[in-house]
């Protein structure tokens, strides 16, 4: 049988099923679905794409799929490449899990530690799939102690052979010895890696070994992790060359206030399957713990019930990389400050938000023969928000970012500006209007003050949605779409740029 | 054909919408504190709120202004509200920091690996439950506008409302059943 009609048969029986036959005590079918039809975007056109996600669960033990579908308009000359029928069960997998055991067969996403040393994960935001197929169990042993121990496989885009990890950490509970205190107060962790790296078909040895800790008390909290990593050094390219990483972050909880701080220091740590914090508000790092070190200060207030303040500072720099004759070094600088107002006024139902981004990323080379230079892009942002609730069935928002981006090597700016009003009937059916547009300056592509083109990119979308019943969202939009990790008719997901027409189901089951 | 089996798919999605009950199956999980949770460890007492949210999502913080009150109004009723936090490791740390600038009381649970969100079937966040004492579904939305906290609170109420006619009910089984009842 074809995928599609696999696929959508799935999808019709699943939800027939859970919607109109009682399946019993301790059998659970469970799942989304995310129908998108008469999608046409700005590289090729798209008829119908299907995303299906479902678990069926009997007592403990899970079988769960994702499935995706994409079927575009048949062309009368053919389709271009890219733009061919595509179906794919992108994860399978086989899972049992109780209050102490937690086994994977398939793909599955784990953490270990704050992902210094591995992280199986899919980020919609950014579109990365780096889910691991292979086999993880974790288990607890008694009240003091807990082992993971996993290995699997990823093809990265780009490679044919996959690159292989595997991995284990146990955590270990001192207080879990003592009725007294708390069981997991206090944590000490230690993880071992050993991982092969695919590189252009020859697989690379290398090794991470570390540990850390940490305290979690009513008024703060402290984390800390160090790993040292020995074998072949991604980053650099070279065999045997080793490596390091330290993250500590640690929070002081004072009635109302929150205060915060992180540290970074990596050294040629990055490899496939690591992705630590980046230790920025915007999580953007320098190059994601191949060779960078910085600090965050953070702070958070609710002084009274109306008010809610936040704001933060971070600076990440990199070692200085020689190559010939230059010098390089990497730095990003961050300010960032928020607050939410409610309106005290009982007959005015009305939320006020606003905030402002400062962003500097640089990156100077200094070379003495070349000369210096000097790239990157300084950013500023101010942003605001309207939420006003009226007559009990009533909500509009009214939403307005601008953003500067000011290019270090030619000093030039454009700009970034959104504009968004949506508008809710009884939470079940609502409308959004959003207009965006930025100037680009083309030019850039070619150096710096040759052919100054300006373009300026407008993009004006309009959607309504309406609920049908709990579980579905019909959602129906027009217009041009630029896309990104979008906020809109209350729910927050990744949206793929494109222009045209579209329908979309979102359903649960 | 496959317009077809499309055609039936929409249809058998939208009848499912009104028909049905539905339960979220048994999770396990931590909290802030990195102590185990599971989710029946919240049966039995009264109706529980789980509200799935980010640290980046901002319509998830503006419900939880709302969450928070209603907690604070029900708590001793009984009512459970469970936030689970979908952030990664790269968020994480500001999970406490955000429940405790903004001094909410109520339970904070972690979905590092989303695997909690995946095994109750949400599609995006914010989407919130409304659970009997039993884990039994009675409400769930996707998405949050200003607003939407009032349906939640009357579903709440009409679940405390229907509890204590059953309670009356039973007793008064009971009473007739024992021969104590006067007319």
């Amino acid at each position: 049988m074809r995928l599609p009609y696999l696929i959508l048969s799935i999808l019709l029986l699943t939800t027939t099923l859970s919607g109109a036959i009682d399946v019993g005590d301790n059998v659970y079918i469970i799942g989304t679905n995310t129908a998108t039809y008469l999608q046409q975007d700005e590289d090729h056109q798209r008829w119908m794409w299907d995303d299906l996600t479902t678990e069926l669960t009997v007592m403990n033990a899970t079988i769960g799929i994702k499935a995706e579908l994409y079927q575009p308009k048949r062309l009368k000359f053919g389709n271009p490449p890219g733009s061919e029928e595509h179906n794919v069960i992108s994860r399978r997998y086989l899972r049992y899990k109780d209050d102490t055991i937690t086994a994977y067969i398939g793909h599955y996403e784990k953490t270990l530690g704050r992902g210094l040393t591995f992280r199986s994960y899919y980020n919609a935001a950014f579109d990365e799939d780096n889910i691991v197929d292979g086999v993880m169990a974790s288990t607890d042993v008694m009240e003091f102690a807990d082992v993971t121990a996993l290995f699997g496989s990823w093809t990265e885009d780009g490679h044919d052979n996959p690159h292989r990890a595997r991995a284990a950490e146990v955590n270990l509970y001192p207080f879990g010895l003592f009725e007294n205190l708390p069981n997991r107060m206090l944590a000490l962790k230690g993880e071992i890696v050993s991982a092969e790296v695919d590189d252009a078909g020859v697989g690379r040895d290398l090794q991470m070994l570390g540990g850390g800790g940490s305290f979690s008390w009513d008024y703060f909290d402290v984390y800390a992790e160090y790993i040292q990593r020995t074998g072949y050094d991604v980053y650099a390219d070279i065999d045997d060359n080793a490596g390091a990483g330290l993250y500590v972050a640690g929070n002081v909880y004072i009635p109302y206030v929150s205060l915060g701080a992180q540290y970074k220091d990596y050294d040629h740590l990055v490899y496939p399957f690591s992705d630590p914090p980046a230790v920025t508000h915007s999580g953007q790092s320098i190059n994601d713990g191949g060779n960078e070190k910085g600090y965050m200060f953070t702070a958070g207030s609710r002084p009274f019930d109306e008010l809610y303040l936040e704001g933060g500072y971070a600076k990440s720099e990199s070692e200085p990389e020689v190559s010939g004759t230059s010098t390089t070094t990497a730095d990003i600088q961050e300010y960032y400050a928020k607050s939410t107002f409610d309106v005290p006024i009982e007959a005015l139902d009305m939320t006020l938000e606003a905030g402002y981004t400062y962003w500097d990323e640089s990156s100077l080379r200094v070379d003495t023969v070349l000369g210096n230079l000097m790239t990157g892009t300084l950013r500023k942002w101010p942003w605001g928000k309207l939420h006003y609730s009226f007559l009990d069935d009533h909500s509009v928002s009214l939403e307005g970012e601008y953003e500067s981006r000011t290019l270090h090597q030619s000093e030039r700016t454009y700009t970034d500006r959104r504009w968004d009003i949506g508008y809710t009937f009884r939470s079940i059916t609502g409308a959004t209007v959003r207009y965006e547009d930025s100037n680009e300056l083309v030019s850039e592509r070619y150096g710096p003050g040759i052919n100054d083109i300006r373009k300026v990119h407008q993009w004006l979308w309009y959607e309504g949605f309406v609920d049908i019943g709990a579980r579905h969202r019909l959602i129906l939009g027009y217009g041009a779409q630029r896309g990104g990790y979008v906020c809109s008719s209350g729910v927050c997901r990744e949206e793929a740029p494109f222009t045209g027409f579209k329908i979309e189901l979102t359903s649960s089951f | 054909m496959y317009k077809i089996i499309i055609l039936l798919a929409i249809i058998a999605t939208a009848a499912s919408a009104t028909s049905g009950e539905k339960s979220l199956p048994e999770f396990y999980t931590v909290d802030m504190d990195n102590n185990e949770v599971a989710l029946s460890d919240f049966f039995g007492e009264g109706p529980i709120v789980i509200s799935f949210w980010s640290t980046e999502c901002d319509p998830c913080k503006e419900e939880q202004v709302h969450l928070n009150k209603l907690y604070k109004k029900y708590k001793d009723d009984g009512l459970h509200v469970l936030c689970i936090s979908t952030d990664t490791s790269k968020t994480v740390n500001n999970v406490k920091k955000h429940i405790k600038a903004n001094n909410y009381k109520f339970t904070v649970l972690l979905d590092v690996d989303n695997e909690v969100m995946t095994s109750c079937g949400v599609p995006a966040i914010p989407y919130t439950f409304l659970l009997d004492n039993a884990g039994k579904v009675l409400h769930e939305k996707l998405g949050y506008r200003k607003g939407d906290e009032k349906k939640i609170e009357e579903e709440i109420r009409t679940y405390y409302e229907e509890m204590a006619l059953k309670e009356v009910f039973d007793k008064a089984v009971e009473e007739v059943e024992s021969g104590t009842h006067s007319e």
